[in-house]
């Protein structure tokens, strides 16, 4: 995971990770990470209900 | 088509052309070119990785698989928001790191060159086939309903696509794209609230829904654990994983989107905000396909959608045959219209056996006019053997022709369009870098001329290597466009595209994931574990009736454990 490419066609980037490595809203990504699987296990659940409740 | 529909359909088209053409207009280094200098925010990304994912085949076949099938289809997605979380944790910021243009680029490095070389010639398979059915899919669906001419068709969307790609590389693909989404998103409304306005206007949102419940088409969640049922909870959860896992982490069409992301931030905030958004997406088309249905109920359908195949039996011995069945099938519709008063009815009051003998009345007259269906078919497929006898991907579209007002047409019309362009757009630019990164500048490089000294050869050298990426993504459109003859042949669309992906997605994963967590494993090993899994992944789509999701699994873990064993051997040796 830690093999650095040497490229010499590859030029400097215009902007170089501007902006850092924060993410938006919350303070770490793991809120996002956590956000984005409860999403789909609210899906999950609610597909379910739907499949039982209107059949 | 009236002419308003066209005036809309037209402006949209001169509109991307020239939008695309504006916005790429400084793509003159290889890096602009290819990654828009890696300088793209994270809605620009989320759009772009939407608009690629979403083809027009995705508009046109997946509400006609709903109609058919109901919303079984949405479990296929359910592993996309699972992937999104590991890609961002894992191979985001790996690729930024090692400041790749492909995903193939890092094989080399951490293997060697001859397994840079197979995963990207698999990607080259694998993708140029797929490009052929996004560019086609939809101008044959349009000229059966529309009687639009396919050449015609592929010579317009396939060359503005062509045009705006070439000129402007990866910064028009990706800002055009955010237009088309937002297009796709109008149209989507719209086509929808026509819907709702077109139902009967004692029917609410409330008894479409539980009427769709009754016929079976909100049957969404399957938990069975069957491996040779298409869509089950599990098959989309863990076969689906690894499919998405694959093509968000290792297909250059998409990995190319999220490495325009000016930061690590950017690209993550992108793939997460996919993770969100896709499945409420997904449930929305396929629910236009349900409604769709419950509007067929109150109206009488065409037997069969794909008026092609019924135009040309009017003309044939079986015409009056075919006539028959559809009045016996015109009749049994109007005999059903009773049963769905009555179901309605008895819904409404809450009254259970009421409902249920008017939904059991229903679902046999539904039975019968299948029985009616079926026999139509065999007539079409007696005049025209070897048809294809689903009509899936004619359900929407028919529907829209018919019941759009003029104008409306033309937006929805130019939505279809849009999702076709951008999928393709990014297909033709990933097949562009790839064919460049990971063949013509290596190819280059081993010559000792090519070699550039100085920062003059040095920018000669990128002018050149630009000039080759438009000179592919010319390449790359004309192939598809000729393979794209062969997609006539296939079921339903969407389907072929996904089942063409996993033939190949599965083996491309593995050497990826032994890429990353297995450092024991060298080039040799992976290299031959991966023919060998291919292999396996083929024989299994030849000789086995596994469902397609699975395939990724098994190709994945095939490299990952012939891998690991070859090494071992290896390593004896």
């Amino acid at each position: 995971m830690s093999v650095q490419l040497k490229d010499p066609h590859h030029e400097p980037d215009q902007a170089d990770n501007a902006g850092g490595d924060k993410p938006l809203l919350f303070r770490a990504w793991r809120s996002w990470y956590i956000l984005v699987i409860a999403e789909l296990a609210l899906i999950i659940l609610l597909l379910a209900w739907i499949t039982r409740v209107f059949h | 088509m009236r002419a308003l529909d066209w005036i809309v359909l037209i402006a949209f088209l001169a509109f991307i052309a020239l939008y695309g053409l504006w916005r790429g207009r400084h793509s003159n280094t290889t890096s602009n070119y290819l990654l828009a200098g890696r300088s793209l925010r994270w809605y620009t990304v989320l759009f772009s990785i939407m608009a690629t994912q979403a083809s027009a085949i995705t508009f046109l076949s997946t509400p006609g698989q709903a109609y058919a099938d109901g919303m079984r289809f949405i479990q296929f997605y359910l592993g996309l928001p699972l992937a999104m979380v590991v890609l961002s944790i894992t191979v985001v910021p790996l690729f930024h790191r090692l400041k790749v243009y492909t995903a193939y680029e890092y094989l080399e490095q951490r293997f060697d060159g001859r397994v840079r070389t197979l995963a990207a010639a698999l990607f080259l398979i694998q993708r140029g086939l797929a490009a052929g059915l996004t560019i086609y899919a939809p101008a044959l669906i349009f000229a059966t309903i529309l009687g639009w001419d396919i050449f015609w068709m592929n010579l317009v969307f396939g060359g503005v696509v062509v045009f705006y790609t070439a000129s402007g590389g990866t910064r028009a693909v990706s800002h055009t794209q955010t237009v088309q989404v937002l297009i796709i998103f109008t149209g989507m409304a719209v086509a929808c609230a026509m819907l709702l306005h077109l139902l009967p206007a004692q029917v609410s949102l409330l008894d479409a829904t539980r009427l769709a419940g009754k016929l079976g088409k909100l049957e969404s969640i399957d938990p069975s654990f069957n491996l040779h049922s298409r869509y089950t909870l599990w098959s989309g959860l863990i076969g689906g994983f690894f499919l998405q896992l694959s093509y968000f982490g290792t297909d250059q069409s998409q990995v190319q989107r999220y490495l325009t992301g000016k930061s690590v931030a950017h690209s993550r905030m992108g793939l997460l905000f996919n993770g969100l958004l896709k499945i409420p997406m997904q449930i929305s088309i396929l629910f236009l396909g349900v409604l769709v249905f419950v509007f067929y109920q109150f109206t009488a359908p065409p037997i069969f959608f794909n008026a092609g195949q019924v135009a040309a039996i009017r003309h044939a011995p079986q015409a009056a045959a075919y006539a028959d069945l559809e009045q016996q099938y015109a009749a049994l519709h109007e005999e059903k219209q009773a049963a769905i008063g009555g179901l309605l009815t008895a819904m409404r009051r809450g009254d259970a056996a009421g409902e249920a003998r008017a939904g059991s009345g229903l679902m046999q007259t539904n039975h019968e006019m299948q029985a009616v269906r079926e026999s139509a078919i065999d007539l079409l497929a007696d005049r025209h053997p070897g048809m294809d006898r689903k009509d899936t991907n004619y359900v929407f579209l028919t529907f829209l022709v018919h019941y759009l007002p003029v104008g409306l047409l033309g937006l929805v019309i130019a939505a279809i369009v849009a999702a076709a362009m951008g999928s393709t757009a990014a297909e033709l630019n990933a097949l562009a870098a790839t064919t460049t990164v990971d063949f013509y500048r290596r190819f280059r490089r081993r010559q000792p001329q090519a070699a550039p000294a100085g920062a003059q050869a040095s920018a000669a050298e990128e002018r050149r290597t630009v000039r080759f990426s438009r000179a592919a993504t010319l390449f790359w459109g004309l192939f598809a466009v000729l393979f794209a003859d062969y997609a006539s042949r296939l079921g339903s669309l969407i389907e072929a595209v996904n089942i063409l992906g996993s033939l190949f997605y599965g083996t491309i994963l593995g050497i990826f994931l032994t890429a990353f967590y297995m450092p024991r494993v060298n080039g040799r090993a992976v290299f031959r574990a991966a023919l060998l899994a291919e292999l396996l992944v083929l024989a299994c789509f030849l000789w086995s009736d596994i469902s397609f999701l699975w395939y990724n699994l098994v190709g994945c873990l095939a490299v990952m454990g012939l891998g690991w064993l070859q090494s071992v051997n290896l390593h004896n040796e």
